[in-house]
C-alpha cells in the first residue's frame, strides 16, 4: 500500500507543470479570498483621480476613466472569476458524467438518443450559443453560470460516454454483472472511479475555459452588471486603450495568468493520473 | 436453497433444452450456440470442451444471461431449481447471479477491479445479496472465504489491490468472490488458461476440493483435454455451435466415438510425441463461417469418413449406450469397427 502511495506522492511532486501552475493558481485564490481585507471598500467607488498610471502613488495598477482602484477591481474580480469557473466546471462535469455514463453503460437506443443530443448542443457555436441563452434571459451572475453550463457539457459528456463504453466491457465489469450487482453499483463502485483520472484533467481544463467564457460575455456587457470581473474591466478599457492601455491590459494579464494556471495544472494532473502519457513508462 | 429444488427431477441442477443463441447484423445471423441439450446433475463436474469459435465461452455466458446485444437467446429453455431462465426478468435473473449460479473467466488479471482491495470486491457481492448483514459480519465470512480457497494470511491479504497478488491468487480471489453467496452451481469459463502450468494444477484442485465441500456442481469449459480426463465426470464436446458428443471422462481414453472428438484426441501434445519424433497431427481445414453453416453436418468437409450423407442433412443425435450419444452417422465405436 505505502508503495502505491509514495509513487503517486513523487510523481506529483516531480511535476514541474503541475508545481508552477499550483503556485501561480494560490496567488490567485488568495488575491480572491483577501479581496475583502486587502480592498474593503466597494471596487466600484471612485477613489482617486482617473487615469493614474501603474506603480502610482496608493494605486500601485493605476485607476480607471472613473477614478477606480484597478488594483480593488482585480482582486474583488478574482473572486467572481474563480467562483464561475469553478461551479459551471462542477455543474457540466455532473452533467457530463450523468448523461455520458448513462449513454455509455446502457448503449443502444438510449446511447443514440443522447450521444445525437449531445452532438447537437455541440454543433453550434458555443460562444454564440451563450451570447443567445444571455440575451433572452436576464443576465445576472446566474444565468451566466447556467448559459457557460449549457454551451460546456457536451465534450465532457462525450469523454465520459467513451471511458465508460471501454470500461463496461473490461472482464471485472462483466464479473460484477454475472455476480448479481444492480446497475446503479456497477456505475458508481466499479465504472466511475476507474474514469476518475481523465475525468478531473477534463473537469480542471473546464475551470479554465468557463473563466475564459465568464470574461468574455462580461466583455461584451452581457456579465452581471453589479459584479466586478475582470472581463468588465477589459471592456470599460477598451475605449481609452490608446490613452490608459493599462485599464485594459491589466485585467487581461489577470485573465492570461489564471487560466495559464489552471491549464499548467491540468496538464500536470494529466501526467501525473494518466498511465498512458509517455513521461509516465519510465517510473513502471 | 437445495431444498426447495423438489421440482427438478433426479438432482439435476440445471436443464438445458434446445438452447439456440444468435448474432443478428444486417448483413449476416451467425448462430453460435445451436439447439443445445444437457443436464448438470449435483455435485459433478461436466465438462465442455471444443475448439476455439466453437460456442462454449457464448453457451455460458447465455446461461448466465450476460449475452450481449447484437446477440440474443432465440430459443430454448434453461431450467434451475424449477425455473426458466430466460422467461425471468432482468431483476429476478439479477438476484439469482451470484446467489444460485456463479462464473468465473479466463483472464484473473482483468477480473478485478484495480481500484479497489479485493476483500471490498468480495464483500460487495455479499452486501448485493444479503443487505441486512452488518459490514464487520460480512468482512468476517470474506476472511473465511479467503480461508476456504487457500489464500495464505487471509486478514492481510483482504486489505491488498489485484496488482499485489499473483495470477493464481487473483484467480482464488475470482473463485472466493463466485463462492461468496453459495452457489449451486459453478460456471468455469477456461478458469486456468492465462495461468502457469503449476498454478494451473492447484486451481482445479482447489475448483474440484470446494465442488466436494460445497456440494456445488461444475460446468467446465476447456480446450484441454488432459484437465478433462482429470476432473471431469462426464463429457460434451461442441463443435461448431452443436453439441457433437457427450460421454463418460473415463471413457475417454477409448470409448469416443465422433471423428471429431477422435481427432482433437490426436491433437494431443504429450512427452512421447517430443521424444519419438513421431509430428503432431493435426485437424485439416478449419471450423465454417458460422453465419454460413452446411446444411449437413458441419465437420463433414474435414472429416475422414464423411460420405454424400453427411453433407446432405443433418446427422441426428444416437444413444450408443449409457450417458453416451453422439451426432454422426457413422459413429462406430471401436468394438463395432473390429467386428467390421
Amino acid at each position: 500500500m505505502s508503495a502505491g502511495g509514495d509513487s503517486l506522492a513523487q510523481r506529483l511532486r516531480l511535476n514541474a507543470l503541475l508545481v508552477a501552475g499550483g503556485i501561480l493558481l494560490v496567488g490567485v485564490v488568495a488575491l480572491a479570498v483577501l479581496a475583502g481585507v486587502l480592498y474593503p471598500e466597494d471596487p466600484f467607488d471612485m477613489v482617486g483621480q482617473p487615469f493614474r498610471p501603474p506603480m502610482s502613488e496608493d494605486f500601485p495598477l493605476g485607476t480607471d476613466s472613473l477614478g477606480r482602484d484597478i488594483a480593488a477591481g482585480i482582486a474583488h474580480g478574482a473572486r467572481i472569476s474563480l467562483i464561475i469557473g469553478i461551479i459551471t466546471a462542477l455543474m457540466s462535469t455532473l452533467l457530463g458524467v450523468l448523461v455520458g455514463s448513462i449513454a455509455g453503460y446502457y448503449g443502444g437506443r438510449i446511447d443514440t438518443l443522447l450521444m445525437r443530443t449531445t452532438e447537437l448542443f455541440q454543433t453550434i457555436p458555443s460562444f454564440l450559443f451563450a451570447i443567445v441563452v444571455l440575451a433572452v434571459l436576464q443576465p445576472s451572475i446566474y444565468t451566466v453560470i447556467f448559459a457557460i453550463v449549457v454551451v460546456s457539457w457536451a465534450p465532457l459528456a462525450r469523454l465520459v460516454r467513451g471511458e465508460v463504453v471501454s470500461l463496461r466491457n473490461r472482464e471485472f465489469v462483466l464479473g460484477c454483472v454475472a455476480l448479481g450487482m444492480s446497475d446503479l453499483q456497477i456505475i458508481i463502485r466499479q465504472i466511475l472511479p476507474n474514469a476518475l483520472p481523465s475525468i478531473v484533467v477534463a473537469a480542471s481544463v473546464a475551470v479554465a475555459s468557463s473563466i475564459l467564457f465568464e470574461s468574455g460575455l462580461s466583455f461584451l456587457g452581457l456579465g452581471d452588471p453589479n459584479v466586478m470581473s475582470w472581463g468588465l474591466m477589459i471592456g470599460m478599457g477598451r475605449s481609452v486603450i490608446r490613452t490608459a492601455w493599462w485599464v485594459a491590459a491589466v485585467p487581461g494579464v489577470a485573465v492570461l495568468v489564471t487560466v495559464l494556471a489552471i491549464n499548467l495544472l491540468g496538464d500536470g494532473l494529466n501526467e501525473a493520473l494518466n498511465p498512458r502519457s509517455a513521461s509516465n513508462f519510465s517510473g513502471r | 436453497m437445495m431444498s426447495t429444488s423438489t421440482a427438478t427431477p433426479s438432482e439435476s441442477v440445471l436443464e438445458v433444452r434446445g438452447l439456440t443463441t444468435v448474432f443478428e447484423s444486417p448483413k449476416s445471423t451467425v448462430v453460435a450456440v445451436n439447439d443445445v441439450s444437457f443436464t448438470v446433475r449435483k455435485g459433478e463436474t461436466l465438462a465442455i470442451v471444443g475448439e476455439s469459435g466453437s460456442g462454449k465461452s457464448v453457451l455460458a455466458f447465455s446461461i448466465m444471461g450476460l449475452v450481449a446485444a447484437p446477440g440474443r437467446v432465440t430459443a430454448g429453455e434453461i431450467l434451475m431449481s424449477g425455473r426458466d431462465l430466460t422467461k425471468l426478468d432482468e431483476e429476478q435473473f439479477r438476484a439469482m447471479r451470484g446467489r444460485d449460479l456463479a462464473i468465473i473467466f479466463q483472464e484473473p488479471s482483468t477480473s478485478l477491479n484495480p481500484l479497489m482491495t479485493v476483500g471490498e470486491q468480495v464483500r460487495e457481492v455479499i452486501a448485493e445479496h444479503q443487505p441486512h448483514v452488518l459490514r464487520a459480519e460480512a468482512m468476517k465470512s470474506v476472511i473465511e472465504r479467503f480461508r476456504l480457497v487457500g489464500i495464505p494470511a487471509p486478514e492481510q491479504r483482504v486489505h491488498e489491490y489485484p496488482h499485489q497478488l499473483s495470477g493464481g491468487m487473483r484467480q482464488r480471489v475470482m473463485i472466493a468472490m463466485a463462492l461468496a453467496c453459495g452457489p449451486s452451481l459453478l460456471l468455469a469459463d477456461e478458469p486456468t488458461t492465462a495461468l502457469d502450468v503449476t498454478v494451473q494444477a492447484q486451481v482445479l484442485n482447489l475448483i474440484d476440493d470446494l465442488k466436494a465441500r460445497l456440494g456445488m456442481a461444475v460446468v467446465l469449459i476447456t480446450h484441454d483435454l488432459g484437465v478433462v480426463a482429470d476432473y471431469a465426470d462426464r463429457v460434451l464436446v461442441m463443435y461448431a455451435g452443436r453439441i457433437v458428443e457427450e460421454f463418460a471422462a473415463g471413457q475417454l481414453a477409448d470409448g469416443a466415438s465422433h471423428p471429431y472428438t477422435l481427432a482433437l484426441l490426436n491433437c494431443r501434445p504429450d512427452l512421447a510425441h517430443g521424444l519419438t519424433g513421431v509430428p503432431l497431427q493435426e485437424i485439416s481445414g478449419t471450423v465454417p463461417p458460422l453465419d454460413r453453416l452446411p446444411k449437413g453436418c458441419a465437420f463433414a468437409d474435414r472429416c475422414e469418413r464423411a460420405q454424400d450423407v453427411c453433407r446432405g442433412s443433418q446427422p441426428p443425435m444416437v444413444d450408443l449406450g449409457p450417458g453416451h450419444r453422439a451426432a454422426c452417422y457413422f459413429a462406430l465405436s471401436k468394438a463395432a469397427e473390429v467386428l467390421a
